[in-house]
């Protein structure tokens, strides 16, 4: 080690900080979330809001204020995104800054179905999105009883024949594992395939079962790319 | 972690982590034992802004290692990216920090690489945890106590190794329930939750409540620092936005120090550690 590498990275002391990022859209960030207060008020609080936001235009106390106003805008986002049906999730109005600050209106692009490309792995994404099962903690499994999903479209296939699926989870799952879309396996066609990569749940609703994060990490070499096209207003 | 088809792309920040990864990289390569074509380094360029400028000390790995280290400026994307990528992929896209990376996948796609091997873990993995104070307590190794409290207080000052003795030693010794009220206590008066609306302040505390009756059961207190590493929420998001953002340029990202290997040799490591024993491992280890 000595030798591969020089000695002022070797003896280096300091660190990068990289909170400049945090600040490049600072003001538009701070008009987004001011006017978006309201809807942001089951999750925190006006005068806590305002507070954030002061401190986050304060350059001396970048810190927590900036992953406080990311946190908050990146899940509000996520939550406009998650409350709209999934046609209207792409066409839905933009936020009036940052629409007219980098975003010329454009002529809308011709629908073109999503597609499945392989590209490169999406090892923690397939095994699902709820922070269980790294595959570093061998064993750990994610719900994948087909019971527990809606509006499961296949999607894809992969080379181990299983179906690649985009999903959400039922209600009293969504809490557990998340709201939102989800991509992923049916733990059904596993088991078929690989009984061994399944372990069912005695404790839930008999026979419940999940995959192993094994299935998960073996479905390397995928990953989803949609088609950047815009669906058209007229789907359902 | 080097086997592809192409080029593998390393993201050399400058840092030691990633530094020593692409060092390592280069040195197989050099010997005819990496299992790829090539080896790429790129690092971001962030000269004139601070601290996150980091350009001589990649410029002086580049130097070192003898390869070229590509500068990418920086992404910066506008607000409307981030929703529309809320929008396509019902995840968020990360923080502008995960983000600002991307130009550095593109640019490695573009020239031919399928993979990204990256430095994050490092800092979880070998920074080291004050807990070896706890599980020197635990395991009465006083003699490793006092020169531990020696060597932090001529670095850190006697008032602050005090501060950490009772925060890293007798804190995690505490029974669960005592840690959790402190816990509970300290967030009160920190006022950390005190910009959440009533209804998450709730749901935080009923969540809190969940994890802290999981309280695992460990071999050494120090483990339970490192499963939190490994099983925390924002840590598992993180990742999961940088696998994501890397996925969407077309890489695979690689994470050595995120392996399942890499991660268990650290939770069966008999003890705990200071910072400079993982370098100190690494100088003996590494080639």
């Amino acid at each position: 080690m000595t030798a591969l590498l020089p000695e002022s990275v070797l003896g280096r002391t300091s660190k990068a900080d990289f909170m400049v990022a945090f600040r490049w859209s600072a003001a538009e960030l701070r008009d987004n979330l001011t006017e978006e207060s309201a809807a942001l008020s089951d999750w925190v609080s006006p005068e806590g809001l305002l507070k954030v936001l002061q401190d986050y235009a304060n350059p001396l106390l970048a810190g927590w204020p900036d992953w406080r106003v990311w946190t908050l805008y990146g899940c509000h986002a996520l939550r406009q995104t998650a409350t709209l049906p999934d046609s209207a999730a792409h066409d839905r109005p933009k936020h009036k800054t940052a629409r007219t600050s980098h975003h010329a209106p454009a002529a809308k692009a011709p629908y073109r179905t999503p597609r499945l490309e392989v590209l490169g792995s999406l090892r923690t994404a397939t095994r699902g999105t709820n922070g269980m099962g790294f595959d570093a903690a061998n064993g750990m499994t994610m719900m994948s009883d087909r019971r527990a999903k809606e509006e499961i479209l296949e999607i894809g296939r992969h080379p181990l024949g299983l179906g690649i699926y985009r999903f959400r989870y039922k209600a009293p799952y969504a809490e557990l594992y998340g709201a939102g879309r989800r991509v992923g396996v049916m733990a059904d066609e596993v088991a078929e395939k690989y009984p061994d990569a399944v372990c069912r749940h005695a404790d839930v609703t008999s026979g419940w079962i999940t995959a192993a994060s094994s299935v998960r990490t073996s479905l390397s070499g995928l990953s989803l790319r949609q088609s950047e096209a815009t669906p058209p207003a007229s789907n359902p | 972690m080097g086997n592809s088809s192409g080029p593998v792309a390393c993201e050399v920040s400058g840092g030691l982590d990633s530094s020593a990864l692409f060092a390592v990289a280069a040195e197989l390569q050099r010997r005819g034992e990496w299992p790829a074509p090539d080896t790429h380094g790129y690092t971001l360029d962030f000269r004139g802004t601070g601290d996150a400028d980091e350009m001589d000390y990649a410029q002086a790995v580049a130097r070192h290692v003898g390869k070229e280290v590509t500068e990418v400026a920086p992404t910066r994307q506008a607000l409307a990216w981030y929703e529309d990528w809320a929008g396509r992929h019902g995840y968020p896209a990360g923080y502008p920090n995960g983000v600002m990376g991307l130009g550095i996948r593109q640019e490695a796609r573009r020239r031919g690489s399928n993979c990204l091997i990256v430095g994050t873990g490092g800092d979880e993995w070998l920074d080291g945890y004050r807990t070896y104070y706890a599980e020197a307590i635990a395991s009465r190794q006083w003699r490793e106590l006092r020169q531990r409290l020696q060597l932090d207080s001529r670095e850190a000052g006697i008032p602050q190794t005090c501060r950490s003795l009772f925060r890293y030693g007798v804190g995690p010794l505490l029974p669960a329930r005592l840690r959790r009220a402190i816990h509970s206590v300290r967030r009160g008066r920190s006022g950390h939750d005190g910009w959440l609306a009533a209804p998450m302040r709730q749901r935080l505390v009923q969540r809190r409540a969940i994890q802290s009756a999981d309280d695992p059961i460990v071999a050494r207190t120090g483990q339970r620092s490192q499963l939190l590493t490994l099983n925390g929420a924002f840590g598992l998001l993180a990742r999961e936005s940088e696998e994501r953002l890397c996925a969407w340029a077309g890489l695979e990202i690689r994470r050595p120090f995120w392996t399942g290997g890499s991660s268990n040799s650290h939770l069966r490591r008999p003890s705990a550690c200071d910072a400079a024993a993982p370098r100190a491992s690494l100088c003996t280890a590494l080639p």
